[in-house]
C-alpha cells in the first residue's frame, strides 16, 4: 500500500514559472524514504504541498489513499511533521510546547514525558526553549512530530544543525521507530551521506523534477555502472587487447589503462584473465564512484 | 466545539510569559492608578457637594482615560497575540494539526475577547478599589456613603465594547496578514492620530473606526437610544471585517 502518492504534481509561486514539474512520488507503507536534492530543488515545496500548506497548480496528492484537500483533518491525525526549522514558542518551556500540541491532538499528558525521554530532553523539559541549543530545538521538533505516535513522519532536513553524535542518534531513533512501530518516514536532505545509512528508498529531485526514484540497491546498481579499475601491467598493450574483447576500456596510456566493470564477478574475471595470459600486475585499483558522486552526477546531468 | 475549546486552552498556554498577558494587567491598571494619584494629591478638588455621588465623577474620569487608552491597547494586544505565531513560525505547524482553520480562527477571537473582558473587568474592579481606598483615607470624599451607579457602569462598558469592535476586527485581519508588529502599530497609530485631530467629531468621523471610542468621552447615558449611530456602524464594520478575515484565513491564508 502506498502511504504517499502524488501524480503529475505541478506548482509555481509565480504564474508560468514552475517550481515543481510533474512530481510522481510513490512511498510504500513501512519504508524510510529519503527525499534528496540540492538547496532550492523543490523538496520543501513538495513537502508543503503534501501537508496541504500549499495548493498544487496541477496534479493530485494522496496520503493514506485519501486526497489531502478533502480529508485533511482525518489524515493529519496520523501524521507527524517537521518542516525546515521546528516551530517552537521560545518563550515557553519544552514541556509547554509539547502541551500545546497535545491539547489540540487530545493526547494524554503522560505521553509528553515519553517523547521527551525518547529525544533525551527530560532534564531540560522545564527550561525555556530560547535557552536551548540548535540541536536541542531540532530534537524538540522531533518530539512534537512523535507526540501522536504517527503512522507517517514527514521530516524536512531533521539533522540541520545537529552535531555528528546528534545525527547518529536521530538516525537510530528513526530506524527504531520504523522497525518497532512500522512508521513510514519521509526524510528530506541535501546531503546523501547524511541519510544513505538510514533510508531504504530514495527520490532525487533537481530543478523541480524527480530524476531518480527507487531503492538504495537500485542506486547502488547505478553506482557499479560507473565504476572502473585502474590497471598497470608489464605489457599494457597486450592486456588491453585481451580485455577489450569483453570490456569497455575507458582510458589507455603507457602507464596503464582503465576498464569499466559492472559487478564483483567481473572484477574477479578481469584479474584471472590477466594472470592466465601470463601478465604481471603492478597496479590493480578499483575506483568506484561513491553514492555522493553518483548523486552529483545525476543532478548535474 | 471540543477542538475550539482545546485550541482556546492552547492559546492560554501560549500567552504564558508574554508581554501580551502583562499588557492586559498593566493596561487595566494604568488608568485607575493615574486617577488614584490625581485624587490622592488633589483630594480637596474632588470633595463632592452635598448629596452628590462621588462615584460618578471618579468613573467618568476613569472612563475618559480608558476611552483614550483602549484603542492603542487593542491594537497592541492583537498584534502581540499574532506575533507569538509569526515569531515562532508556527503556522506551518498549526495548519498540519488535526484542527480546522475555522477552529483556529474562532479560538483566537475567543481568547482575544477573553482578554478584553478581563481587561474591562479588572479596570472596573480597580476603579472600585480606588474609590473605597480613597473613601477610607479621605472620608470627606464620601465614597463610603454612596454606591456606584451600576446601570451606568454596565451601559458604558457594553457600549464601549461595541464601539471598539470595529478596531478589533480590522486589526485582527491586519495582524495575521502583516507579520510586522511595528507596521500594524503604525496603521493603528495613524488611525488614532486622525481620530484625535478630528476630536472624534463631525464630518466623516462617523465612518472612522478609530474615532468611535473617542466619541464616548465624558459619557452621558442616552435615555432615548441605547446605541448611537456610530455603535451601529462599528457593529457593521465588525461583521464585515470578521467575515472577510474569516474567509481570508480559512481559504487563502497559508502562514
Amino acid at each position: 500500500m502506498k502511504i504517499i502518492e502524488t501524480e503529475n504534481l505541478h506548482f509555481g509561486f509565480i504564474k508560468d514559472k514552475s517550481v515543481l514539474k510533474g512530481i510522481n512520488l510513490k512511498i510504500e507503507k513501512g519504508s524510510i524514504y529519503g527525499f534528496l536534492g540540492p538547496n532550492g530543488a523543490g523538496k520543501t515545496t513538495t513537502i508543503r504541498l503534501l501537508l496541504g500548506l500549499l495548493t498544487p497548480g496541477k496534479g493530485s496528492i494522496k496520503l493514506f489513499g485519501k486526497s489531502v484537500t478533502s480529508n485533511s483533518l482525518e489524515i493529519f491525525n496520523n501524521i507527524g511533521a517537521m518542516i525546515e526549522m521546528p516551530s517552537l514558542y521560545e518563550h515557553l518551556t519544552g514541556f509547554d510546547n509539547l502541551k500545546i500540541t497535545s491539547k489540540i491532538k487530545g493526547i494524554p499528558i503522560k505521553r509528553i514525558d515519553e517523547v521527551l525521554a525518547i529525544v533525551k530532553l527530560t532534564n531540560d523539559a522545564k527550561t525555556r526553549v530560547k535557552e536551548y541549543s540548535l540541536g536541542m530545538k531540532q530534537r524538540l521538533g522531533l518530539a512534537l512530530a512523535l507526540l501522536s505516535e504517527p503512522q507517517l513522519l514527514i521530516l524536512d532536513e531533521p539533522t540541520n544543525g545537529l552535531d555528528p553524535q546528534g545525527i547518529i542518534e536521530t538516525r537510530e531513533l528513526l530506524q527504531s521507530l520504523n522497525e518497532e512501530f512500522g512508521t513510514t518516514i519521509l526524510v528530506s536532505s541535501h546531503l546523501l551521506s547524511e541519510i544513505e545509512k538510514l533510508v531504504n528508498h530514495l527520490g532525487i529531485i533537481n530543478n523541480g523534477e524527480l530524476i531518480f526514484q527507487g531503492t538504495i540497491q537500485e542506486l547502488h546498481d547505478l553506482k557499479l555502472g560507473n565504476s572502473f579499475i585502474r590497471i598497470e601491467t608489464n605489457n599494457n598493450e597486450k592486456a588491453v587487447a585481451v580485455l577489450q574483447r569483453v570490456y569497455t576500456i575507458n582510458y589507455h596510456s603507457e602507464n596503464g589503462f582503465e576498464i569499466v566493470f559492472q559487478n564483483r564477478e567481473q572484477v574477479a574475471h578481469i584479474c584471472k584473465t590477466l594472470v592466465n595470459e601470463g601478465l604481471e600486475i603492478y597496479n590493480f585499483t578499483i575506483t568506484s564512484n561513491d553514492l555522493e558522486s553518483i548523486f552529483l552526477n545525476i543532478i548535474n546531468n | 466545539m471540543s477542538k475550539i475549546r482545546a485550541a482556546f486552552f492552547a492559546e492560554i498556554i501560549k500567552s504564558k510569559n508574554t508581554f501580551a498577558l502583562w499588557l492586559t494587567f498593566i493596561g487595566a491598571a494604568i488608568i485607575p492608578l493615574a486617577v488614584f494619584i490625581t485624587y490622592a494629591y488633589n483630594w480637596e478638588l474632588f470633595i463632592p457637594k452635598t448629596w452628590e455621588n462621588p462615584w460618578r465623577e471618579i468613573f467618568i474620569r476613569s472612563f475618559n482615560g480608558i476611552t483614550l487608552f483602549t484603542p492603542l491597547f487593542v491594537i497592541l494586544i492583537i498584534g502581540l497575540l499574532f506575533n507569538i505565531e509569526h515569531k515562532a513560525n508556527a503556522w506551518k505547524h498549526i495548519f498540519v494539526l488535526p484542527i480546522s482553520k475555522s477552529s483556529v480562527f474562532l479560538s483566537k477571537y475567543l481568547f482575544l475577547f477573553f482578554l478584553l473582558c478581563f481587561y474591562y473587568l479588572l479596570f472596573v474592579l480597580l476603579t472600585l478599589v480606588n474609590g473605597y481606598l480613597l473613601g477610607v483615607f479621605k472620608q470627606q470624599l464620601k465614597f463610603l456613603m454612596f454606591t456606584p451607579d451600576w446601570n451606568e457602569v454596565v451601559s458604558f462598558l457594553a457600549k464601549f465594547f461595541i464601539g471598539v469592535l470595529a478596531i478589533v476586527a480590522i486589526h485582527f485581519w491586519t495582524s495575521f496578514r502583516i507579520k510586522n508588529l511595528i507596521a500594524n502599530l503604525g496603521i493603528g497609530l495613524t488611525g488614532i492620530a486622525f481620530a484625535i485631530i478630528l476630536n472624534g467629531k463631525g464630518g466623516l468621523t462617523i465612518f472612522l473606526p478609530y474615532s468611535f471610542p473617542i466619541k464616548m468621552l465624558n459619557y452621558m447615558p442616552n435615555s432615548a437610544n441605547f446605541l448611537e449611530d456610530y455603535h451601529i456602524i462599528s457593529l457593521i464594520y465588525f461583521i464585515l471585517f470578521f467575515c472577510l478575515s474569516y474567509w481570508d484565513f480559512t481559504k487563502r491564508f497559508k502562514g
